[in-house]
């Protein structure tokens, strides 16, 4: 199931990561935005050109260029300072939605398919009523129970994501649990805890690790999305999506005040899906064989 | 006598669910059923010091068999007695204590070691469970690692840095770090390349001086079990056919399975091609096993006799068990 | 010389792969003739399995280069084939048959299928154009289930693959290898996987069958007592190198090589004292990515001489028939 990660292997990801194009992209880019989101949050409003509140409606509606990089937007308001400033709420909420989820997920999971029968059946019954509704939408839900808020937004993406990471935490297990080195340990009279904890939980790491890179492009998709729709992050925080939902009015004459956070939405969502990618063709036994 | 026996087993049935398995035996009959009668009977004893050979084919049952005497699977019925004591229903801490006593080594070195624990922390995972003093462990890990021949500086390795002989070994180390009594080894030389194989052989046997442990040697590979037991059982659809001192048996074969088994090892010498005797057909399914003598359809001295009434094991010399109607004469 | 049906010479395969370069053969000679069975023997990292998959054109590209070497089959070099000109032949003039024939049947045709598409080509290259349905196909498709031993055949054509035993899977096998009639057969590891009883029926067999059909056989095996039941020569091959070749009484009366002397000696004998002591080989077998310098073999050898660990010996007649690629042994 897993490959063991010692210092050979992880040189061999790396080669193969270096050599193809689209995965430099996606590293760094997620890097870029990473070490951004880090850097705003240690030096706040000193790391950008213009102050992301600061209304000025002299300079409102100016177009990219080389004082405004992304332009400024109906209020005067710099659009680069924002979309910096903004970055780390993202980021938080991306990585708390899948670190989260892969916690909870892959323990819940890896009990079940390992202890099988009723208690597994029950599980998968559960995961299967969450799975089953869209997540967007579920998420959606949530949030207008509690209302707006970050932590809102986090929790109500928990809700829909957890089970994903059940399920793959399940298969694993149930694979794992046929695997002789699992009955070695049975056969030593290790306790089925410790069977858990210390055999089927580093084993099934690989697959999840893949899957949740690749997955926190989505879940910063949907806490735009979320935010978009005026859940999440309230004015006059910047956010990305709240950005896109503001500057929708002024598609045609201030095209960059919506597009641009689109854009860079975009990118660093595509930026985990390709780093994910990536990261699972460095995984997989044949790829290697070359 | 037996009673003194280190283990024994009374009447041992496993039987699983056939989970809708359908196919074809080659006489063109469908095989279908509700049961895999994997074990169907089986009774045993074991003593201190000595090797058990258990030897068969496939869908003999012996790797169930295994499995159910370490309490791996539960047996459908019958009793299994460990050091005199009763353990067939023992709950799963109850067992744990007894573990440190009765281990295993598995055919796969390969996927018998976790990939991702290294080399010192799979041979103390047993010990764990007997003691929580760190010096004791470590000290024991390295005595042992030392003993089945590896270096002291590869302790801190993962199992795919090393080789296929050496996971073996690995293996055998894991087995013995709590000095248990009796140790089941299920196939453990056939995964590995023939030069090793005598290596690992000639190591378990050193072992087994050292430490005065029994074994439950079990393979397909006659050769193999004819030189590490001091007794044989040979097994053939769930049960035993013929057991006994592996002298006698080998060398004077009762049971007809049991000659047409000896008979089929290949010998490396072109000039006894024309001996190996062949046997019709193939081993039936344990979905659906013959009438009476299970052997029958295969035998070439069955009669109604055969086919009607199961035969029981009985002794016919000192220490030699048959289950035949008309076991060969010598 | 003109008896041969394959000759491989001076082959060399070398694999490129993202953890390094390592050398699969070296410098493989060995000549099959007409109606022989050729037994080819080793343990794990040999190369055995590599040149069996050079002969059919089957390694994996592009990983697997061939510096140097040449595969003669009827008279051309295999090694120059285009792909398409190796389909022609796999299947009709060479055929191979695998140790695991589960995965080599395709599990969603019936094997009545499968046998008669081999059947079909194998009639029209003889000039008749026929459809593989017809009727004539189906005869010759019951007939070769007949001659493998296949009760019922009429109904176990219309039977898949994971239907039947691994046994019986292995006779459909040899009959598809078969019914195409070729010229030579690859085994790898046939009957490695089979019962012990099972093997003796499946040799039996593989023997018959092909003296009627007039093939060669390459038989590929790790197992030295059950190429001495089917073989008339044997070749010994160790970390990608052939080190002994003889027929097969030579080999197993009078072994040369240390290597081939160790091998027959760690069977366990009959009437030896039991439990004592197997006579073993230190160490262990190569890892394809480290082979010794010199001679491969030399780090387990009880015989090594300086010499073994600079020097490959090359493999040289000792006495007509028999070679062996050892320095003990040079007459010079």
């Amino acid at each position: 199931m897993g490959i063991s990660i010692d210092r050979r292997e992880i040189s061999i990801i790396l080669t193969i990561l270096r050599r193809d194009r689209l995965s430099i992209f996606g590293i760094a880019v997620a890097a870029v935005f990473i070490v951004t989101s880090i850097a705003v949050r240690i030096f706040g409003n000193g790391l950008v050109p213009y102050d992301p509140t600061q209304v000025n409606m002299m300079v409102a509606f100016q177009a990219p260029s080389f004082q405004h990089f992304f332009g400024t937007d109906n209020l005067g308001r710099d659009i680069f300072s924002r979309c910096v400033i903004a970055a780390p709420i993202d980021a938080e909420i991306g990585f708390s939605i899948v670190v989260i989820s892969v916690l909870i997920g892959t323990i819940l999971g890896s009990c079940s398919g390992y202890i099988g029968g009723k208690v597994d059946e029950t599980f998968m019954r559960i995961t299967d009523v969450f799975i089953a509704v869209p997540t967007l939408v579920l998420a959606v839900v949530v949030a207008v129970a509690l209302g707006p808020g970050v932590e809102h937004v986090i929790e109500a993406n928990l809700v829909g994501w957890w089970p994903v990471y059940a399920r793959l935490a399940r298969a694993g297990a149930l694979s794992l649990k046929e695997s002789q080195f699992i009955e070695a340990a049975k056969v030593a009279g290790i306790s089925r805890f410790r069977i858990i904890l210390k055999h089927i939980l580093p084993n099934n790491i690989s697959p999840i690790l893949v899957y949740a890179t690749l997955d926190i492009g989505n879940a910063i998709l949907y806490a735009s999305v979320l935010s978009y729709l005026g859940l999440g992050a309230q004015p006059p925080q910047a956010e990305w999506g709240r950005m896109v939902y503001d500057g929708q009015v002024y598609l045609v004459n201030g095209w960059w005040i919506s597009i641009i956070p689109g854009l860079v939405i975009f990118a660093v969502a595509l930026a985990f899906n390709l780093l994910g990618d990536a990261l699972r063709d460095a995984f997989d036994p044949r790829y290697r064989k070359l | 006598m037996s009673n003194m026996g280190l283990l024994r087993l009374e009447g041992i049935v496993t039987h699983f669910p056939a989970k809708g398995a359908m196919f074809y035996s080659e006489t063109g009959a469908l095989v279908t059923g509700k049961t895999i009668h994997a074990v169907d009977g089986v009774d045993l004893s074991l003593d201190r010091n000595t090797t058990l050979g258990i030897v068969g084919e496939s869908g003999c049952g012996k790797t169930t068999l295994a499995r159910t005497i370490l309490l791996l699977i539960k047996p459908t019925s019958g009793r299994l007695y460990f050091e005199g004591r009763e353990i067939t229903n023992l709950s799963y801490a109850d067992l744990a204590k007894i573990r440190p006593n009765l281990q295993m080594i598995f055919q796969d070195p390969f996927s018998s070691l976790d990939p991702r624990m290294r080399a010192k922390d799979v041979i103390a995972e047993p010990l764990t469970v007997v003691t929580n003093d760190r010096e004791k462990v470590k000290k024991r890990v390295l005595e042992v690692f030392e003993q089945v021949g590896l270096h002291a500086d590869q302790l801190n390795r993962f199992p795919n840095e090393f080789s296929g002989g050496q996971r073996q070994r690995i293996a055998i180390a894991r087995a013995l770090a709590t000095r248990p009594k009796l140790v089941i080894l299920d196939e453990p030389t056939s995964a590995l390349d023939a030069s090793i194989q005598a290596q690992i052989l000639n190591l378990l046997l050193e072992i087994q001086e050292e430490y005065k442990v029994s074994y439950l040697f079990i393979s397909h590979n006659v050769g193999v079990v004819r030189h590490m037991s001091d007794r044989i059982a040979v097994m053939y659809l769930g049960k035993v056919v013929e057991e006994g001192p592996v002298g006698d048996l080998m060398s004077k074969p009762r049971h007809p399975y049991t000659a047409a088994l000896i008979s089929s090892i290949p010998k490396p010498n072109p000039k006894a091609r024309g001996e190996m005797a062949e046997i019709r057909g193939e081993t039936p399914s344990p979905i659906n096993p013959p009438s009476g003598c299970r052997y029958h359809t295969r035998c070439p001295f069955a009669t109604n006799l055969c086919s009607d009434k199961e035969p029981q094991l009985q002794e016919l010399e000192s220490g030699h068990h048959v289950a035949c109607h008309y076991p060969l004469e010598t | 010389m003109t008896n041969a049906v394959l000759e491989v010479h001076d082959l060399s395969v070398v694999f490129e792969t993202f953890e390094g370069r390592y050398n699969a053969l070296n410098n493989i000679n060995v000549t099959i003739n007409q109606s022989e069975v050729i037994g080819l023997v080793g343990e794990s990292g040999c190369g055995k399995s590599t040149l069996a998959l050079a002969v059919m054109g089957l390694l994996p590209r592009p990983h697997a280069k061939i510096p140097s070497g040449s595969i003669t089959f009827k008279g051309k070099n295999l090694l120059s084939f285009t792909e398409k000109e190796m389909e022609q032949i796999r299947g009709t003039d060479i055929s191979m048959i695998f140790q695991e024939p589960l995965t080599s049947l395709d599990p969603l045709f019936t094997i009545g299928d499968q046998l008669s598409e081999t059947i079909q080509i194998k009639l029209q290259r003889a000039g008749e154009n026929v459809r593989w349905n017809s009727g004539k196909v189906k005869t010759e498709v019951l007939n070769w289930m007949k001659r493998v031993g296949l009760a019922d055949p009429e109904s176990a054509m219309e039977r898949y693959p994971h239907e039947f035993s691994g046994g019986m899977r292995q006779r459909v096998m040899i009959a598809m290898a078969l019914a195409a009639e070729p010229r030579l057969m690859l085994a790898d590891e046939p009957t490695s996987a089979l019962d012990v009883t099972t093997q003796v029926q499946i040799l039996r067999l593989v023997k018959s069958l092909v003296s009627q059909v007039k093939a060669s056989v390459l038989f590929i095996s790790h197992d030295l007592a059950v190429v001495a039941q089917i073989a008339d020569r044997v070749a010994v091959m160790y970390a990608g190198m052939m080190v002994e070749e003889a027929s097969v009484h030579e080999i197993f009366e009078n072994p040369l090589h240390p290597y081939t002397q160790a091998l027959l000696a760690s069977f366990p004998k009959e009437e030896e004292v039991k439990k004592s002591k197997l006579v073993s080989i230190p160490g262990s077998v190569p890892n394809i990515a480290h082979i010794p310098p010199g001679c491969p073999f030399h780090p387990r050898c009880s015989f090594a001489k300086d010499i073994c660990s600079t020097t490959r010996p090359e493999l040289r007649e000792n006495s007509p028939g028999h070679r062996v690629a050892c320095v003990l042994y040079d007459k010079s």
